[in-house]
C-alpha cells in the first residue's frame, strides 16, 4: 500500500474516532451510559484494522486511548455515585468483537480496581488472561500495552508475608508483589511472543522492513521490564530468584536475535547495577545460549561499562574485587568464544577489549589482568590461524582500539 | 362482514367492551415478551399450578341501553399454533367457566368474578419463527350475529432445578495434518443467566486463522414426519480470537448468556415442536474458509431463590415441582473424538453455511 493510501486511511479513521468520541462524550454528559458505551465501542472498532502500518496504528491508538480516558474519568466519577461497577464489568463483555470488548474491559477493570471492591490479584489475573484472545501481533501488542499502562497503578506492590491469615477471603485478597510480578511476567512473555511472531508474517522479501517495524515497537515489550524494575518491593533476592530467570528463559526460548539482543540490553538498562553485580554468572551464562546473530559484544560492552562505572563510583560501597569480577568475566568470555564457533574474529577481539577495559577501569594497578587477556587473545588468534591482520578491516580496527587502552 | 363495518361506522357496532382484570394486578409478576413483529410487550407471568383469578367487566357503551346475549363465558386456553398451517391449532388446555346464562345486561358496568384454581401449565410460552405456544384468557359474549370476544395473553415460564455438578465437556477435534484443537466448556447445561466458560487449546495449526468466534444457534423443529419444518437461527456471534495462534496457545472463552434473547431448551413440546440450542465454534482462515464444530447445550430456566421461598410458604411448605426432571449425565469427562472432524457437511440448510477446505 502506498504511503498516500496509508495517510488517507489513517485520516479516515481519526475522523471517525473524533466523531464517535464526541457522541460518546455527549451521551456521558447526558448520563446515557449505554449510549456512551456504544459509541466507545464503535470508536474502538477502528483499532480492528489490519491496513495501517505500525506507525500509523500507533497514532490511531494514541487518539483512541486519549478518548477512552474520558470514559474512564466519567466512570470513576459515577462509581462514587454508586453505579454498579461489577455489573458494568459483565456488561462490557457483551460486545461481540473482541478488540472493543477487551479495551472496554480493561477500562472498566481499572475503575473497578479504583473503587476497591474487588481483589486486585484476581482482577489483574483475569485481564491478563482474557487478553490471550488477541493473537494478531500488532493489535495484541497495543492491547497489552494498554493493559500494562492501566494495571501499573494497581499492582499489589506489598511485601510477601510469611504469616497467613486464616480468615483469608479470596475475594478481598489483593495479593502481594509475587502476584504483581506474575501478572507482569505473563504480560511480558505474551507481548514478547507477539513481537517475535511479527517477524514471520507476510512476505519473506519484506524481512528487513519488518525488522525495522519491529524495532519501532520494541519499547512496548520493554516497558514491562521497566514496570517490574519500578516496583517498590522489588529486591535483589526476588530479582535473582524469580524475575531474572524468567526473563532469561523467555529471551533464550524465543530464539529471535532481534528480541534477544533487545531484551538483554533492556535488562542491563532498567535494573540497578548492584543487581547485575550479584547475578553476573546467570546473565553471562544466558549470553552463551543466544542466537549466533546476536551482537554479544554490544551486550557485554554495555554490561561491562555499567559495572565498571558502578564499582568505581565512590558513592557505592562495592569493593572492586568483590565477586571476583575479573575471573567471572574472563571465564565467561573465554567460554563464549570457544562455544560460539560463528563468532567473527573482530568480535572476539572486541570482547577481549571489553575485559581489558574493565580491568583498567577497576583495577588500574593490577597490570597482570591485562597480560592475562592479551595472552588469551593471542592463543585465540593462533587457534583461528590468524597470523596477520589486514589494515582497514574490522579486525584491525578492534585491535587498534584494544591496544589504545 | 360488510354489515359489521357499516354498523360500527354508524355507531351501532359492538355495544359493549370487555375488560379482564386479574386479582392484585399490581402485585403480579410480569415479564417482557418479544412478539412476532418484534415489538416487546409486558405480560403477567405465571407458573405451573398457580391459580388465575380475577374479574370480567362488561361495559356498555351507552347508558340506558341493554345488551342481549345468549350467555357469557370465560376460558383459559393453552394453544400451539403452527404458522404454516393456521388451521391446525392444538389446544392442550381448555378450561371453561360460565359467567352468565342467556339474558340481558342492563347495568352499564357489570362485573363477574372468575377463578381457575391449580391450573396446569405444562409448557413454556414460546413465540418462534414457525410456531407459537400461548396461554390466554378468552371472554365471549355470545350474540345472535357476531360474538363479542376479548382475549388476554399471559406468559408462562417453566422452572427447573439441577444439581450443581461438574460436567466439563472436553473434546479434541480437527482436520488431519492441518488443524487440531481441543475445546473445553465448563458445562453442557446452562441456565438462561449463566456464563459459558471455556478454553480452546491449539494442538496443531497449519492454516492461517483470521479469527475465531462462537455462535449461539437456535434450532426450531416444527411438525413431524414429512411435514417437518426445521430452521436454524444464529442468535449471537461472539468473537473470541483475533489473529492466528501458534501451537500451544490457549484462548479463553467467557460468554454471558444473559445478554441474548434465549428460551429454555424445549423438547418435543406437545408432540408438535422442539427448540434446541447449539454452540457453534467457527474458525475462519485467511482465505475466508470456515471450519466449525457444533455442540448442543441444554438451556433451562432457573428458579430464583426469592421465588422458591415465596412458593415454599404459599404452597404450605411444598417444594416447587421441577418441570424437567434432571437428565442423567451421559457425558464422560473426557470425550476423545478424533473422528469427529470439523467438517463442512452441515446437515442444516443454514444460509451462512460454512465452507471448508476438506
Amino acid at each position: 500500500m502506498s504511503s498516500g493510501d496509508q495517510e488517507r486511511l489513517l485520516e479516515e479513521s481519526l475522523r471517525l474516532v473524533e466523531n464517535e468520541s464526541q457522541l460518546m462524550n455527549q451521551a456521558l454528559k447526558n448520563n446515557e451510559l449505554m449510549d456512551g458505551l456504544k459509541h466507545a465501542s464503535i470508536m474502538l472498532g477502528e483499532l480492528r484494522t489490519s491496513a495501517l502500518s505500525p506507525k500509523n496504528y500507533y497514532k490511531l491508538f494514541i487518539d483512541v486511548t486519549l478518548q477512552l480516558s474520558n470514559l474512564e474519568t466519567h466512570l470513576n466519577d459515577q462509581s462514587q455515585n454508586g453505579i454498579n461497577v461489577s455489573e458494568l464489568y459483565e456488561l462490557v463483555q457483551y460486545a461481540g468483537n473482541i478488540i472493543p470488548r477487551l479495551y472496554l474491559l480493561i477500562t472498566v477493570g481499572t475503575v473497578f480496581l479504583n473503587c476497591g471492591h474487588v481483589s486486585k490479584k484476581q482482577l489483574l489475573c483475569d485481564l491478563v488472561e482474557m487478553c490471550r484472545g488477541v493473537q494478531q501481533p500488532l493489535r495484541g501488542l497495543f492491547l497489552r500495552n494498554y493493559l500494562l499502562q492501566h494495571m501499573k497503578n494497581f499492582l499489589p506492590d506489598v511485601a510477601d508475608t510469611t504469616t497467613y491469615d486464616t480468615t483469608d477471603n479470596p475475594d478481598t485478597d489483593d495479593g502481594t508483589i509475587s502476584d504483581a510480578i506474575e501478572a507482569i511476567m505473563t504480560n511480558f512473555s505474551e507481548m514478547n511472543k507477539l513481537w517475535v511472531r511479527m517477524q514471520y508474517q507476510g512476505h519473506s522479501r519484506e524481512k528487513e522492513k519488518r525488522e525495522a517495524e519491529r524495532r519501532e515497537l520494541r519499547i512496548l515489550v520493554g516497558s514491562n521490564l521497566v514496570t517490574l524494575s519500578q516496583l517498590d518491593n522489588m529486591n535483589l533476592n526476588i530479582y535473582k530468584e524469580f524475575v531474572l530467570p524468567q526473563i532469561l528463559e523467555q529471551a533464550i526460548s524465543c530464539s529471535d536475535p532481534l528480541a534477544q539482543e533487545y531484551l538483554m540490553e533492556c535488562v542491563i538498562q532498567v535494573f540497578p547495577d548492584n543487581y547485575h553485580l550479584s547475578t553476573l554468572d546467570d546473565f553471562l551464562f544466558a549470553c552463551k545460549q543466544l542466537e549466533d546473530q546476536v551482537q554479544i559484544k554490544k551486550i557485554l560492552g554495555l554490561l561491562i561499562s555499567r559495572i565498571a562505572a558502578y564499582v568505581t563510583d565512590e558513592k557505592n560501597d562495592a569493593v572492586p574485587t568483590d565477586a571476583h569480577l575479573f575471573e567471572i568475566f574472563s571465564k565467561h568470555v573465554e567460554d563464549l568464544i570457544s562455544t560460539k564457533q560463528s563468532l567473527p574474529p573482530d568480535d572476539i577481539v572486541s570482547l577481549q577489549g571489553n575485559i581489558v577495559d574493565l580491568a583498567i577501569r577497576c583495577w588500574p594497578e593490577i597490570s597482570e589482568y591485562a597480560t592475562i587477556v592479551y595472552t588469551s587473545l593471542v592463543s585465540v588468534l593462533e587457534t583461528l590461524k590468524i597470523h596477520s591482520i589486514v589494515y582497514g578491516t574490522a579486525l584491525e580496527g578492534e585491535h587498534l582500539l584494544l591496544l589504545n587502552f | 362482514m360488510n354489515l359489521k363495518i357499516k354498523m360500527s361506522f354508524f355507531g351501532f357496532g359492538q355495544s359493549a367492551d370487555i375488560q379482564i382484570i386479574l386479582n392484585n394486578e399490581d402485585k403480579l409478576r410480569t415479564t417482557k415478551v418479544k412478539l412476532e413483529d418484534g415489538r416487546i410487550e409486558k405480560r403477567f407471568l405465571f407458573y405451573d399450578g398457580e391459580p388465575i383469578e380475577g374479574e370480567v367487566v362488561v361495559k356498555l357503551k351507552k347508558a340506558n341501553q341493554k345488551l342481549e346475549h345468549y350467555g357469557i363465558k370465560i376460558e383459559f386456553i393453552g394453544l400451539i399454533e403452527t404458522f404454516y398451517d393456521r388451521n391446525n391449532q392444538n389446544e392442550f388446555i381448555s378450561l371453561k367457566r360460565d359467567l352468565a346464562t342467556a339474558g340481558e345486561i342492563l347495568q352499564q358496568n357489570t362485573r363477574f368474578n372468575f377463578s381457575f384454581l391449580n391450573v396446569e401449565k405444562p409448557y413454556e410460552s414460546y413465540i418462534g419463527n414457525n410456531v407459537k405456544l400461548r396461554y390466554f384468557l378468552r371472554v365471549t359474549i355470545v350474540k345472535k350475529f357476531s360474538d363479542i370476544v376479548k382475549e388476554l395473553d399471559i406468559a408462562v415460564h417453566t422452572l427447573s432445578t439441577y444439581p450443581e455438578r461438574n460436567t466439563n465437556i472436553k473434546m479434541e477435534v480437527g482436520i488431519e495434518d492441518c488443524l487440531h484443537i481441543e475445546f473445553e466448556y465448563n458445562n453442557s447445561r446452562y441456565h438462561l443467566k449463566d456464563v459459558i466458560v471455556g478454553k480452546i487449546y491449539f494442538l496443531l495449526v497449519r492454516i492461517k486463522i483470521k479469527y475465531m468466534e462462537i455462535a449461539i444457534v437456535k434450532q426450531e423443529v416444527v411438525g413431524n414426519g414429512a411435514s417437518t419444518f426445521r430452521e436454524n437461527e444464529t442468535l449471537a456471534k461472539y468473537e473470541i480470537m483475533d489473529g492466528s495462534p501458534v501451537k500451544g496457545e490457549s484462548i479463553p472463552i467467557r460468554l454471558f448468556l444473559n445478554g441474548y434473547d434465549l428460551t429454555p431448551t424445549l423438547k418435543d413440546v406437545g408432540k408438535k415442536f422442539s427448540v434446541k440450542y447449539f454452540l457453534n465454534l467457527v474458525l475462519v482462515d485467511e482465505e475466508d474458509r470456515r471450519y466449525y464444530k457444533q455442540h448442543e447445550i441444554t438451556l433451562w430456566r432457573k428458579v430464583d431463590e426469592e421465588l422458591r421461598k415465596k412458593n415454599f410458604t404459599q404452597n404450605g411448605g411444598e417444594r416447587i415441582t421441577d418441570s424437567n426432571p434432571p437428565i442423567m449425565e451421559t457425558n464422560s469427562n473426557d470425550i476423545k473424538n478424533n473422528d469427529d472432524e470439523i467438517l463442512d457437511d452441515d446437515e442444516e440448510d443454514d444460509s451462512e453455511n460454512p465452507t471448508s477446505t476438506l
